[in-house]
């Protein structure tokens, strides 16, 4: 095993916990059921990797193998860094029958056109995922497996989702996407998050979402009574439809674990009337950040009690409608007062 | 009990009884945590424990407007450094009896040899390698803004290392200070005692323990953490806002908690041209004592909170202010703040004076 | 005596049966009546209507009623059609939000057997626009909606139904070999299932097997545009039973194909 395999392993087996560590050498597949059972997994990281060390060379294992333990660390640890999303646009008539095969031959060798030195993995997941390790060299130097590139697309979606990309190889990388693909375009999706699986239920519309599919409901609150005998049912009626209209923005159930959303706001100041700042055509310059556990979870809870009013503003339920976390806010005409802000990507 | 303010001093309704210096009090009094309770009839103490009053009662409506001035001229520039360094966690302090600026060499040996008798009997749960501790009190002159204000003083616990080689390394930090302090209430504080009611601590948390325990034993006070309301949090939004064309503040950063499930934080950065604007269309200027009133505070304030909703539709009240930072300071509700620039010192540390005096049971 | 008291009781309760059915009869007729003249009345209106001929005061009252009666039958109409619709794996619409958006919603059906429903709420304001959807992302949606949607709603509804039954059918094709041929062995299916690679086994006892790779050119179809069918013994993968099992492949969905195959004896 050269350096460059030795300092990946290293880092590998530092971040996987000593419980965990049996299953996860056992999963790799490629030491013996004798060489695994040898190997004590208590002992201190460091020993322990050094005598892992031994067994590896002992099969003669090589930087390859280990790029693959490294893989299936990600695959099993999708939340280790910052993900982006991307968005590939104009798909091409045959878009839709690319294969697996296909996308994975024309990636490599779309790749390998622009970079002569570069590694690519790749692998496919029952889910349907397609996996991309990417170790970027230049046509001096090898391949760096320290900083590799992580790519998961799933096929016949417009959707892509990268972590630690340069921005040197942004332009490569595209270029490969949208050839391998069959697309004309692609751009950055403006969605970020530490949670690889919160972006893809997102953008995939894997949680339950709640639509206005009871039409007797819709038709009694449009000719309900303006007043109510019994305050109460008034309550109980009024906190249901916030709650509907919670759901209907953010979704039902268990919503995908995104943590932040950013706004930057470059609107006019909108005070109170009798503000001076009103008459004044300057901007009103300052970013808002939004942070929980559960970002959706927590929007949903304040509609429904009441803590923002409703109908949910479309700064808020563009999260969810157009998939994105980032915005910029811009008004629509400069110069006239308009009360809805338009989105600016 | 013929005297002025009644029942918020009444107290000291007789200055001249009996028993107006504290050393001739019986013992029983030492065991109280309160600084000044029984000089007064007990009877009235006793019938009306409703009526144990705080300064509380007297929060200022407005207050002088943040002026710039080089804190280094009056105060040593190496120990103004020490301040501006560290996150500080906030406590208020009863006053301290017989505490004696004369003694610090003292009191440094003592506090010393506290910490090293309560780590070896296992009192503190942390075993560090320290060999063992050097603890310096020095007063920081110059912080003090009125006569009534008692001398800074800034304590440092150096652990000594196992290996003589090493320097000491400095492993927590404190300091107790008055600045601007209610001069009535000052004045009216008997003989003997020292009043520096705000106290700031940076360190591991068993020192800090250690340190007050210390203080309450040596100098029969109380130490009571200092939580910051969002009154104090608007304040100084504005007046550091207010600062903005003499020393750039950067930004002015407002932190936001919502009762959500899960909670939800927000996060709201103003551009601080954007933000001294809005404050400068509020804040009518006069010229000759510039004041600040709490009105246009809350003006200010609730000018950002309506822009805010205007786009998001979220009630802010329904939430807690948590946190104000600008590159002059920040300021957190549970009583943590950062010192950015010395310049405005004497304005921060004014405000959480009056703070830490409105806690301190009278 | 008290048989006859029986007896006479028996007689006045038949008695006084006839009598109901003679007064029920009484009042349907004069509701047949009623009816008829209503009826007529309502002709005579709906006439002088059609002709535009003047109405007369007490006519007038009639006429409302009238129109309340055809738009509650439209209205039956409406619904019966919606239902029917719904049936046949069509579309529902729903105005929301005061009407400034619709939502759709698509049952998807395979074999008589109901599958996912979908949803596409749309924005009515100016433009039609879809505001949110929770249809698979594999759909090309957004080159449907550019080819269509402002210029014949109809038919972009339409097509995407036809698109969202179709993908349900090949799923549910899928689902239903796993169940029922154990033998077959998928190599490779894709999220819009328009790509189905698997392995029949021949024979229990060799290894001898058979790789049908199956494509769906056409998006809004069940079945497969192409079938290839491989082996490495090419004389098997050419032979007339094999040729008539790719016909099978791509004139019947795909599980009935491969239990006919069993049947047969191509496959285990």
């Amino acid at each position: 095993m050269d350096e460059q395999a030795r300092a990946i392993l290293q880092r590998v087996i530092r971040k996987i916990p000593n419980k965990k560590l049996q299953t996860a050498l056992r999963a790799w597949d490629h030491l013996s059921s004798e060489q695994l059972e040898s190997l004590d997994y208590a002992q201190p990281k460091w020993l322990f990797l050094e005598n892992l060390i031994s067994r590896c060379e002992e099969n003669r294992l090589s930087l390859k193998d280990v790029t693959k333990l490294e893989m299936a660390y990600y695959i099993d640890n999708p939340s280790k860094g910052t993900w982006h999303a991307y968005q590939l646009f104009q798909a091409e008539g045959d878009a839709v029958s690319v294969n697996f095969t296909q996308f994975r031959e024309q990636l490599k060798a779309h790749l390998k056109d622009v970079v002569r030195h570069v590694s690519v993995r790749t692998k496919k997941l029952e889910d349907g995922a397609v996996w991309i390790r990417i170790a970027w060299g230049d046509n001096f130097s090898k391949p760096n497996h320290l900083k590799p590139t992580y790519v998961v697309h799933y096929l016949q979606t417009s959707y892509v989702f990268v972590l630690n990309l340069m921005s040197k190889h942004k332009p490569f990388l595209y270029q490969a996407l949208l050839l391998s693909t069959r697309h004309v375009s692609i751009k950055e999706a403006q969605l970020s998050s530490r949670s690889l699986t919160a972006m893809r239920d997102l953008l995939m519309r894997q949680y339950q979402q709640v639509f206005p599919t009871n039409q007797e409901r819709t038709l009694k609150e449009r000719n309900a009574p303006p007043s109510h005998p019994s305050i109460e049912k008034e309550h109980a009626e009024c906190a249901e439809r916030r709650h509907q209209m919670a759901c209907e923005a953010f979704g039902d159930g268990v919503l995908p674990k995104l943590e932040t959303a950013v706004y930057k706001l470059e609107t006019k100041y909108r005070g109170n009337s009798n503000n001076t700042l009103n008459d004044k055509d300057e901007l009103f310059r300052g970013v808002v950040m939004f942070s929980s556990s559960n970002l959706l979870e927590s929007f949903r809870h304040c509609v429904s009690a009441g803590m923002a009013e409703g109908p949910v503003t479309p700064l808020l339920s563009s999260i969810t409608q157009k998939g994105r976390n980032s915005f910029v806010i811009t008004d629509k005409v400069p110069g006239a007062a308009s009360q809805t802000p338009a989105h600016k990507a | 009990m013929a005297t002025v303010k009644w029942p918020h001093f009444f107290h000291f309704s007789a200055p001249h009884s009996v028993v107006n210096t504290p050393a001739h009090r019986p013992d029983t009094r030492r065991s109280k945590s309160y600084g000044r309770s029984c000089v007064e009839p007990p009877s009235l103490f006793w019938q009306t424990p409703g009526h144990l009053t705080t300064l509380g009662h007297r929060i200022p409506t407005s207050r002088r407007a943040a002026k710039s001035h080089n804190i280094t001229t009056k105060v040593d520039p190496e120990q103004v450094a020490l301040l501006i360094k560290n996150e500080w966690k906030l406590s208020h302090v009863t006053p301290l009896y017989r505490f004696r600026h004369t003694q610090l060499k003292l009191y440094s040996k003592h506090l010393a040899a506290f910490i090293i008798a309560e780590k070896q009997q296992g009192v503190a749960v942390e075993v560090g390698v320290e060999a063992g501790f050097k603890v310096t009190f020095s007063a920081v002159l110059g912080i003090a803004e009125t006569k009534e204000d008692a001398e800074t003083v800034f304590i440092q616990v150096h652990s000594k290392p196992l290996f003589s080689a090493d320097t000491p390394k400095a492993v927590w930090r404190g300091w107790l200070t008055c600045v601007n302090g209610d001069p009535e209430y000052l004045r009216s504080l008997p003989p003997d005692f020292v009043s520096l009611p705000l106290f700031c601590s940076s360190g591991p948390e068993y020192l800090t323990a250690l340190v007050k325990s210390w203080f309450e034993r040596t100098f029969d006070c109380s130490f009571g953490s200092l939580y910051l309301n969002s009154t104090m949090l608007n304040w100084l939004a504005a007046l550091w806002t207010g600062c903005h064309p003499t020393s750039n503040i950067r930004y002015l950063k407002l932190a936001w908690n919502m009762p959500s499930q899960p909670p939800l934080d927000i996060a709201y950065t103003v551009n601080p041209q954007d933000a001294w604007e809005l404050w400068n269309s509020i804040h009518t200027e006069d010229s000759t004592d510039d004041r600040i009133n709490i009105e246009e505070v809350q003006l200010f304030m609730n000018g950002l909170e309506i822009h805010f909703f205007r786009h998001f539709k979220i009630y802010l009240s329904a939430g807690t202010l948590t946190k104000v930072s600008t590159a002059l300071g920040s300021a957190h509700h549970d009583g943590k703040i950062k010192i950015g620039s010395s310049d405005y010192i004497t304005t921060l540390l004014t405000l959480l004076t009056e703070c830490a005096l409105m806690k301190t049971p009278v | 005596m008290l048989e006859k008291a029986g007896t006479a009781g028996q007689e006045k309760q038949k008695q006084d049966h006839l009598k109901e059915l003679h007064a029920a009869i009484l009042t349907l007729r004069a509701k047949r009546e009623r009816l008829f003249a209503e009826t007529a009345a309502l002709k005579d209106l709906k006439d002088k209507l059609d002709q535009g001929l003047p109405l007369e005061e007490e006519e007038t009252d009639d006429f409302m009623q009238l129109e309340q009666f055809l738009l509650k039958s439209r209205l039956m109409q409406l619904k019966d059609l919606q239902t029917v619709y719904h049936l046949i794996g069509g579309y529902n619409l729903i105005e929301s939000k005061q009407g400034k958006s619709v939502c759709v919603s698509f049952r998807t059906a395979f074999e008589g057997m109901y599958l996912e429903t979908y949803n596409l709420e749309m924005d009515l304001r100016r433009t039609v626009q879809i505001s949110r959807h929770n249809i698979p992302p594999c759909v090309p949606l957004e080159r449907l909606a550019k080819e269509h949607l402002q210029a014949d709603f109809k038919a972009f509804l339409e097509i995407l139904s036809l698109h969202l039954n179709a993908l349900a059918g090949r799923k549910q094709q899928v689902l239903l070999i796993k169940e029922l041929i154990g033998t077959v062995e998928i190599i490779e299916r894709n999220q819009l299932c328009n790509f189905l690679v698997f392995m029949c086994k021949i024979q229990e006892e060799t290894e001898a097997a058979v790789l049908c790779t199956l494509e769906y050119g056409d998006l809004t179809q069940c079945l497969p545009t192409r079938v290839t069918i491989e082996s490495e013994n090419k004389t098997l993968a050419e032979s007339p039973q094999w040729k008539k099992n790719q016909v099978l492949l791509m004139e019947s969905p795909v599980h009935s194909a491969l239990l006919t195959m069993r049947k047969v004896g191509s496959i285990v």
